[in-house]
């Protein structure tokens, strides 16, 4: 049978709720005011059309609030489309919210029938795919203990080995990937890449771009309801990453603010610019890619004769680890010139290695081995797409591997 | 058990049980009246602890590892006295904090504030006081406006900042810990490592409960590992951890293997140019998939992956003795001990989903590891990054 979702100028309106609170039963039957008032929507979808076919991995991405789940909703039959029309040629089996179907004083094993049955499935169809389903779900004599005396770990297990073993026709999920611990994780993560590799339909919608990436061949970007880009994973990922990165260097350095700050202990010295670029940039960065060459700017005023002046670079992560501290004065190379008026160094990292996290990065400007000048900044740095898999290391370091 | 016995000698010891045991009835639905009226007809029981043992020695954190369901959440409530145990005991020696699930109460429609004071009432906090730790409660938990408003309305992020910051404002002797470093961003992470420190420097001692394994590397010295409702394994938290870990050497392949002679001991000198020869040994002209990590690890204080590989491919040109290069430019790392880690492997198909097989694995987690010692001058940072210096033009 061939598969598909057709979805064709969809919108859907919410209604919100009127600010105005409600007066009173008296008065609202003696207003006179038979109009009601013009009341306010909110628009979630707005006439988004695009269509899939049997094979066909589409990935989902857009910052929270874009209205990607009021799509899949909709795909699902779970809500109604305001306006505009969405044909679903098979069975539809959505992982919206794991473990919200489950019947709490039935046994596992009673569970696995009455979804079964909710999926259109005989009893015999049931018996013939319940031992997969428990094999899978790893949840031993429990499968017959009531619902209700399980571990939110275990329900989520259950949940998920239910959809899955279903064959589904058209599976949609909605970030569900993390359900249960590392190891079920994992065998979650291969069912789901067996079922892509079946032929069906996957509509999956993540903030890991990895994800979509490595599981999907198209991507929509969804934006305030809208579609803004139609593509390849690759480019579509990207050109999104890039447009939240702004948001998002605007939301740490608000968030981090404590830890943006200047000071000065000396009249007449100070250290106005501690900025990070992308090496022929010219704009300055608040979170960076590691594995990229990048470089950190300073710019120092100085209007008095300083004793033994030095400028001290520190790179400190948030949990207090020290990744570098070092000062102008041991890279013998450069002659430092006079230390009078507007001076500017640049620190060259060619790539940057330090790994995913939060840093402080911290100008000093020194006077006899004592700062009295300061700023600090706050730099987030991420993980390039093709990081090590197995773990977080302090440095993504570049080393090279032979065989002799 | 020896273990769990030989600790208690070691000093005193803050908690200890012996013994317990744990029963839940299970009731079938329907069964409630029954219940009531005290006839009690349920139709199994679950075991969810058996005969557990344990102590923790004043001063120290030790670290419960389990999946889902190994009775470790279980066991925290019987300790801190939420359930009584069907048999054994628990001795607590001083005052002790639960951080649990749902913050302990269980009530959602408290606001912050209100559930903050009760709390600390109920941990007998004097009257005196309540402003100064509501204040730092307040602050700690950094939830502004919101903490005045009820705990229903707020992210799970939110509640879980509300319980650490009022499971910890006192300064307690024993602390239980359910998962709970583990919520929040980086920076509120950072702030509950500092205070459990903080409280650790402080003489007080604790259980963790987790399935992440590197929070017991970083806190704990001993740690037990539970499956079933039993404690399964106990000792050294590094051992531990390999226990949990279960990377077994049996299952690997044939075909190609470290050398024998592959030195368990290397130095290098830090900043220098380093080449690190590692001999293999090669019976099957196959595709191999090669990885390395260098980690740095003191038990009970921190554990992180310095170094760490991709995998790199390669196909050996030649039966019998091949040597894997490994050349890290100007060895960034500062002087001190290194756990090193190598891994041989299967090169994965692209259309395959089979997972990588190993051939054969070097390192701690596999009980047989490899010590990387990095010698040189002392350093003020635990790296050393590349970094060129340049003076710009200044702009006026």
């Amino acid at each position: 049978m061939k598969l598909s979702v057709q979805v064709s100028e969809v919108s859907k309106l919410y209604r919100l709720a009127d600010t105005q609170p409600t007066i009173s039963l008296l008065q609202a039957l003696i207003s006179n005011n038979q109009q009601p008032k013009a009341a306010q929507h909110k628009v979630a979808v707005d006439n988004i059309s695009f269509s899939i076919q049997t094979g066909d991995r589409l990935g989902i991405v857009g910052t929270n609030g874009a209205g990607k789940s009021t799509l899949l909703q909709m795909i699902t039959g779970v809500s109604e489309p305001t306006s505009g029309k969405i044909e679903v040629v098979g069975r539809v089996t959505a992982v919206l919210t794991l473990g919200v179907g489950l019947r709490e004083d039935l046994s596992g094993r009673e569970n696995i029938y009455v979804d079964g049955e909710v999926q259109g499935k005989s009893r015999a169809e049931v018996n013939h795919i319940i031992d997969k389903i428990i094999e899978f779900a790893e949840l031993g004599e429990f499968i017959d203990y009531p619902v209700r005396t399980y571990s939110t770990g275990m329900k989520s297990r259950l949940a998920f080995s239910m959809l899955v073993c279903i064959e589904p026709e058209i599976l949609i999920i909605d970030e569900a990937l993390s359900a249960g611990d590392s190891v079920f994780a994992a065998k979650a993560t291969k069912k789901i890449r067996e079922i892509c590799d079946k032929g069906k339909i996957v509509i999956l919608v993540s903030h890991s771009m990895a994800t979509i990436i490595e599981m999907c061949d198209r991507c929509l970007w969804i934006d305030k309801g809208r579609i803004v880009m139609d593509g390849d994973p690759q480019e579509v990922t990207s050109t999104y990453l890039e447009t939240v990165r702004k948001q998002d260097e605007a939301i740490l350095l608000e968030k981090y603010s404590s830890y943006v700050k200047s000071v000065s202990w000396k009249q007449g010295c100070y250290v106005r610019l501690v900025e990070a670029y992308y090496l022929n940039e010219s704009e300055p960065r608040a979170i960076l890619i590691s594995g990229q060459d990048v470089v950190l700017k300073f710019r120092l005023q100085v209007d008095v004769v300083l004793e033994v002046p030095d400028i001290r670079l520190k790179i400190v992560r948030l949990d207090g680890m020290v990744f570098s501290d070092c000062l102008l004065s041991e890279n013998p190379a450069i002659q430092s010139g006079e230390f009078l008026g507007s001076i500017a160094y640049a620190v060259y990292m060619k790539p940057l290695v330090l790994g995913k996290g939060k840093y402080v990065v911290t100008c000093e400007l020194l006077s006899q081995g004592l700062a009295i000048a300061a700023k600090s900044t706050i730099l987030e740095v991420i993980a390039p797409l093709n990081a090590p898999t197995g773990g977080q290391p302090a440095l993504i370091y570049p080393c090279k591997v032979n065989i002799l | 058990m020896e273990n769990n016995y030989s600790s208690l000698g070691r000093g005193v010891a803050a908690l200890a049980c012996f013994g317990v045991s744990k029963i839940f009835p299970v009731f079938d639905s329907g069964n409630s009246w029954q219940v009531l009226l005290g006839k009690t007809t349920y139709s199994h029981q679950v075991l969810a602890l058996h005969d557990i043992s344990l102590s923790v020695p004043k001063g120290q954190i030790v670290g419960i590892l389990g999946r889902n369901g190994s009775g470790k959440s279980t066991l925290l409530r019987v300790l801190a006295g939420n359930y009584q145990a069907n048999s054994g005991r628990v001795v607590t020696n001083g005052s002790l904090s639960g951080l649990f699930e749902l913050g302990g109460l269980g009530n959602v429609y408290l606001k912050g504030s209100d559930y903050a004071i009760r709390v600390l009432t109920l941990q007998g906090a004097k009257k005196s006081e309540l402003q100064t730790l509501i204040a730092d409660i307040r602050d700690f938990s950094e939830l502004g406006e919101s903490f005045e408003q009820s705990i229903h309305t707020y992210s799970s992020g939110m509640a879980a900042r509300l319980y650490f910051a009022t499971a910890t404002a006192l300064q307690y002797d024993i602390y239980l810990i359910d998962e709970a470093l583990s919520v929040g961003d980086e920076h509120f992470q950072n702030k509950c490592w500092q205070r459990m420190r903080e409280r650790l420097t402080k003489g007080a001692s604790g259980i963790i409960v987790t399935h992440d394994w590197t929070a017991v590397l970083k806190l704990c010295e001993t740690a037990h590992i539970m499956n079933k409702g039993q404690i399964i394994s106990s000792g050294i938290s590094e051992n531990v951890v390999r226990k949990y870990l279960d990377l077994s050497t049996e299952n690997f392949l044939s075909g190609v293997k470290f050398d024998p002679q592959l030195p368990t001991n290397w130095t290098v000198q830090s900043g220098e140019d380093t080449e690190l020869l590692i001999p293999i040994d090669v019976t099957e002209l196959v595709s191999i998939d090669f990885a390395y990590s260098i980690e740095s690890l003191v038990i009970g204080v921190g554990w992180e992956a310095m170094l760490l590989s991709n995998y790199y491919t390669f196909t050996p040109a030649r039966l019998g003795k091949n040597i894997i290069k490994l050349n890290v430019p100007r060895f960034p790392l500062a002087i001190g001990h290194y756990y090193f880690a190598i891994f041989l492997a299967t090169t994965p198909k692209a259309s395959d989903s089979e997972p990588r097989r190993a051939y054969d694995a070097r390192g701690w987690t596999y009980g047989n590891r490899l010590d990387l010692i990095v010698e040189g001058a002392l350093a003020k940072s635990a790296t050393q990054l590349p970094m060129e210096w340049k003076q710009l033009e200044a702009i006026h």
